[in-house]
């Protein structure tokens, strides 16, 4: 045998040895037909495999990569479809999209790795896997983009110190109810991503925050004894009972995982509705779990259940679970099938409703979402408005806005109800590019336009301070008052007080009564009042210790200006004109400015306890900002900046005036909704065709206005037939006729009586006269 | 319907051929194309204004007494319209009618389901089997009443054509009904479509039959 021979047996024999062992892994995953579930008894693994002793001083967290590897193939689920956004290249139906919310900035971001229509991709906007993990890994499972391959780390990105978020299998597996996903959202947001997992399964407790540890830390380093107190390296506590002696935990995992599991993530809730009023899906109400229908194998490719999802995927099985498929089988006009009737599907008769609506309406529209109403239905979904975090602080958001059901013909051709929110952005227009720009280099640009608010804040805050008083500082203006509240921002309650002398008056609540926090006083007199001059030594005091103030703080009254200097009150006479009332100001060279700019009290007044975040005022300066900052006269390009909200995009035009167009990058964002099924009774179109078609359907007539944190009345509206590209003439001539259908039917019925009659009694008289009995009784 | 359009011209192309006092076998065939594009030529040089003013004398005036003659035109224009409406849509696009042709369709729908009974009522007693009643038709038109005389073909289409409208009626009576299921419905879609073309059929042999023995 010559040397080439050899190599290539040496070859074919290693490839030979390779494939068995492929198949040896594969048959670990193969089910052996019982329909019981295995007992989860197994050992904890650390992230280098080793096993986890709980005694052990500074034990590591678990890892599912290599706690559940033994038996699951970690690398096949990372690309099932909950995992693989980032890298995978099938996509399907639009789903919900990851919305980047920054209400300082106005930002309402619609993100997606997904090639989704108007979700702007976060490689594009330069967002690093890191920061989209610390977005919205609150609200994943794991893996995906939180998992980066180590060559996909970016320089401000801190992997080695929290670790990478693994898949939480538990997450979506554990039956036990002290799986946490507020624990999860909490650890995420300390860095902690190693720890995450094993925290939320209540494995152990976690200490610790990894975003407090310097960015050199590593896992090696261990604790570090000499900071206790402040930059506390994680830890974990296992709970020793949940161990057995062979070091083996007990992980409660049932065949079908539980749907509050899901619910973490995918929970829906309408704005307003009662917890003991909302309703569950008919599906859940009938004993259904969510995996009944979203099916997986090992693969993790969960069936989302679309209609065209069989065909996308190439795959005829995963047509049997959409509602057709269930319900009412291969045949939509023939009842049976091999698929129908699944989980006892009832078959619907749909009577009475034309066969039209089948072509062309998606199972959904009748059946899914609230009933359409005049106004839509402003939700939250936990995803989006961060729900089912649970804690002292609210997590959850007011933004954005989304609204259902929105009927919209999708590339499909068929009317489906969507979800619908509006995106907010800031961005750049070089020619026909857009491009978004990042709260970050807004709040830049922008320095103090945006921060009305929290001047204000700050002001009240540091009258807070002021130990001299008891009650609460408030700022009283434009028959509003203002006060602070636990998130450090501002609400606003209505005036009910006397009428103040001046346009803004800060004063101090106590007991609803409002008083000026430096009541009036006559600085000429020979000698003030020691409480007066107490009350103005203090909030000057107080307002010394704003951070960034523009001067020193002074109180103007009359021709007088108090000032404290050496920790005296000192009295001078005040530059430039006469002041009535007693005026806090900053003093800065000699010019005094009040304490408060008027803009931001106009800011402040337009947009605190209102749903908008932003005026125009606003967005004109910060586009005047970002225009002199990004676009020097000497760059050949014209680089546009611009504010997108409301479906308008805003830019200054060329007189310096704010301009509100149409833009495709101001379109929209909507994504097909499909829970919560309603009961057959309570579809659309059970009382009749005129659920929707009267010459006022809100169906077809409905308008969707442009919703944003800008304050505008120059917000887009959108019919609701232009979304389903309908003609409205001809769907109000349509609702119209069914005013006179009643009246029609009795005709047609009338015609088949008469009709009819006198068929039978021609064929009557034919038929007597053909066997002649006609002829025969003429006969004399 | 071709077929149907075919042998109705053979038949009336042989029954010219009779009246000008030829044997039909010594029709050939080559001459039926040439007599046909004649009369499509005739027809289609008539068809301004005059021509339509002299048809509706001769089909409707001469025909119907005034009080049917509106029934008998919102029928007949009724009709037309159905069968244009309907027709294409089945057979070029594939599709179900929708948009402003569907809701023509309908309301014209309601205006058949009017007139026929109307036009039953008032022409039934013409069209009747009975042997009396054709004879004295026949008189009638002879002495030149309004009656007309009438073949078996044309009565057996008249009221072939009333079967298949009242088929037609029912079919869409029950698809505005809160009773039937999707597959019943599509059912009676099958026979309203199997209907109309028994109709239009029954309708353009009954115009044809009414005609060629018509003495008027």
């Amino acid at each position: 045998m010559n040397y080439r021979k050899r190599l290539l047996l040496i070859l074919i024999s290693l490839i030979g040895l390779s494939s068995l062992a492929a198949q040896t892994e594969t048959k670990n995953q193969k089910w052996d037909g019982s329909r019981t579930t295995p007992v989860h008894l197994i050992p904890l693994k650390d992230e280098f495999d080793q096993l986890i002793v709980p005694s052990e001083s500074f034990p590591l967290p678990y890892s599912t990569r290599y706690s559940c590897a033994p038996c699951h193939d970690y690398g096949l689920i990372q690309d099932g479809y909950h995992f693989n956004s980032a890298s995978s290249s099938q996509h399907g139906r639009a789903g919900e999209p990851w919305v980047w919310v920054d209400p300082a900035t106005g930002t309402v971001l619609p993100l997606s790795y997904r090639s989704w229509k108007q979700m702007w991709n976060p490689q594009k906007l330069g967002l690093t896997p890191w920061d989209l993990t610390l977005l919205f890994a609150r609200h994943m499972p794991g893996g995906d983009f939180a998992e980066p391959k180590s060559d996909e780390t970016s320089p401000e990105s801190r992997w080695n110190v929290s670790g990478k978020l693994e898949i939480n299998c538990m997450g979506c597996h554990n039956a036990s109810r002290i799986q946490s996903h507020s624990e999860w959202a909490k650890q995420v947001l300390r860095h902690n991503f190693r720890w995450a997992a094993t925290a939320a399964s209540g494995f152990g407790e976690v200490g610790g925050m990894a975003s407090r540890l310097p960015g050199t830390w590593d896992i090696y380093d261990g604790p570090n004894p000499d900071d206790t107190e402040w930059a506390v390296v994680p830890f974990v506590s296992y709970r020793p009972e949940i161990f057995d002696t062979k070091h083996r935990v007990f992980f409660d995992i049932p065949r079908k995982p539980d749907d509050q599991r899901c619910l973490s993530c995918h929970s829906i809730y309408r704005v307003g509705s009662k917890k003991y009023s909302s309703e569950e899906d008919i599906h859940s109400a009938a004993g259904l779990k969510c995996v009944d229908c979203h099916r997986n194998d090992i693969s993790h490719d969960m069936i989302r259940g679309y209609e065209d999802e069989a065909e996308e995927l190439d795959n005829r099985e995963v047509s049997d679970f959409t509602c057709k498929g269930c319900h009412i089988g291969p045949d939509l006009s023939r009842k049976g099938g091999a698929s129908a009737g699944r989980l006892g599907a009832p078959y619907p008769r749909h009577s009475g409703i034309p066969a039209v609506h089948f072509e062309k309406l998606a199972c959904t529209v009748c059946h899914s979402g609230p009933v359409p109403e005049r106004n839509f239905t402003r939700v939250r979904t936990s995803r989006a408005n961060r729900l089912g975090i649970y804690g002292v602080a609210q997590w959850f958001t007011d933004l954005p806005h989304i609204i259902e059901p929105v009927f919209i013909r999708d590339s499909t051709g068929r009317i489906a109800p969507h979800r619908l929110m509006w995106p907010a952005f800031w961005g750049s227009v070089e020619g026909e590019t857009v491009q978004p720009l990042k709260p970050a280099e807004i709040e830049a640009a922008a320095a103090d336009i945006l921060a009305s608010e929290k001047h204000i804040a700050e002001i009240l805050t540091a009258f807070t301070l002021y130990s001299g008083i008891e009650g609460i500082p408030v700022l009283v203006t434009s028959g509003k008052v203002y006060e602070l509240n636990v998130d450090g921002g501002l609400d606003a309650s209505l005036y009910s007080g006397m009428e103040t002398r001046s346009e803004t008056l800060w004063a101090i609540k106590k007991e609803e009564i409002i008083a000026p926090l430096i009541p009036d006083f006559d600085p000429q007199a020979e000698e003030v009042d020691v409480d007066v001059e107490t009350r103005i030594q203090k909030a000057l005091e107080s307002l010394a210790t704003i951070s960034d103030a523009p001067g020193q703080p002074v109180l103007i009254h009359k021709n007088a200006l108090y000032q404290v200097t050496d920790g005296y009150l000192e009295i001078k006479e005040a530059p430039g004109e006469t002041v009535e009332i007693p005026r806090l100001s900053w003093l800065r060279e000699d010019k005094v400015q009040p304490i408060v700019s008027e803009f931001d009290v106009r800011t402040v007044v337009a947009t605190v306890g209102e749903e908008h975040t932003l005026t125009e005022e606003q967005v004109i300066r910060v586009l005047q900002s970002l225009s002199s900052l990004g676009n020097p006269q000497k760059s050949g390009e014209a680089k546009r900046f611009f504010y997108i909200s409301g479906g308008r995009m805003f830019r200054l035009d060329e007189s310096g005036n704010l301009a509100a167009d149409e833009h495709p990058a101001a379109e929209p964002v909507v994504w097909p909704l499909a829970h919560r099924v309603r009961p057959a009774q309570q579809s659309l179109g059970i009382t009749g065709c005129t659920d929707c078609h009267t010459e006022g359907s809100v169906f077809f007539f409905n308008s969707v206005r442009g919703d944003g944190p800008l304050k505008t009345q120059r917000m887009a509206v959108r019919p609701a037939h232009a979304f389903m590209e309908l003609d409205k003439p001809y769907q109000k001539l349509f609702g119209l006729s069914f005013r006179i259908r009643p009246l029609f039917k009795v005709v047609l019925f009338v015609s088949v009586l008469v009709v009819g009659s006198l068929l039978l009694l021609m064929a009557l008289v034919a038929l007597a006269r053909y066997s002649g009995l006609i002829e025969k009784r003429r006969q004399p | 319907m071709l077929g149907m359009l075919f042998v109705l011209t053979i038949h009336r192309f042989r029954k010219s051929k009779e009246v000008s006092g030829k044997s039909p076998d010594e029709v050939v065939v080559n001459s039926y194309l040439p007599w046909l594009f004649s009369r499509l030529f005739a027809f289609f040089k008539t068809a301004g204004i005059k021509g339509w003013r002299d048809r509706y004398q001769r089909w409707v005036v001469l025909r119907h007494p005034s009080r049917d003659r509106l029934v008998i035109i919102c029928l007949g224009l009724s009709f037309c319209f159905l069968a244009a409406s309907g027709f294409p849509f089945a057979l070029l696009s594939g599709q179900r009618l929708y948009g402003i042709f569907l809701l023509l369709h309908v309301m014209l729908g309601g205006v058949f389901a009017v007139s026929l009974p109307l036009a039953l009522i008032s022409r039934a007693r013409h069209y009747s089997f009975d042997r009396e009643d054709t004879e004295h038709e026949r008189a009638a038109s002879l002495s030149g009443g309004t009656g007309t005389s009438h073949t078996p073909w044309s009565k057996i289409f008249f009221w072939l054509f009333a079967a298949s409208g009242l088929c037609l009626i029912v079919t869409a009576l029950t698809l505005m009904l809160p009773y039937f299921s999707l597959a019943a419905q599509m059912d009676m879609l099958e026979i309203h479509r199997y209907s109309a073309l028994v109709s239009l059929l029954s309708a353009l042999a009954f115009t044809y039959f009414s005609r060629v023995d018509d003495k008027k």
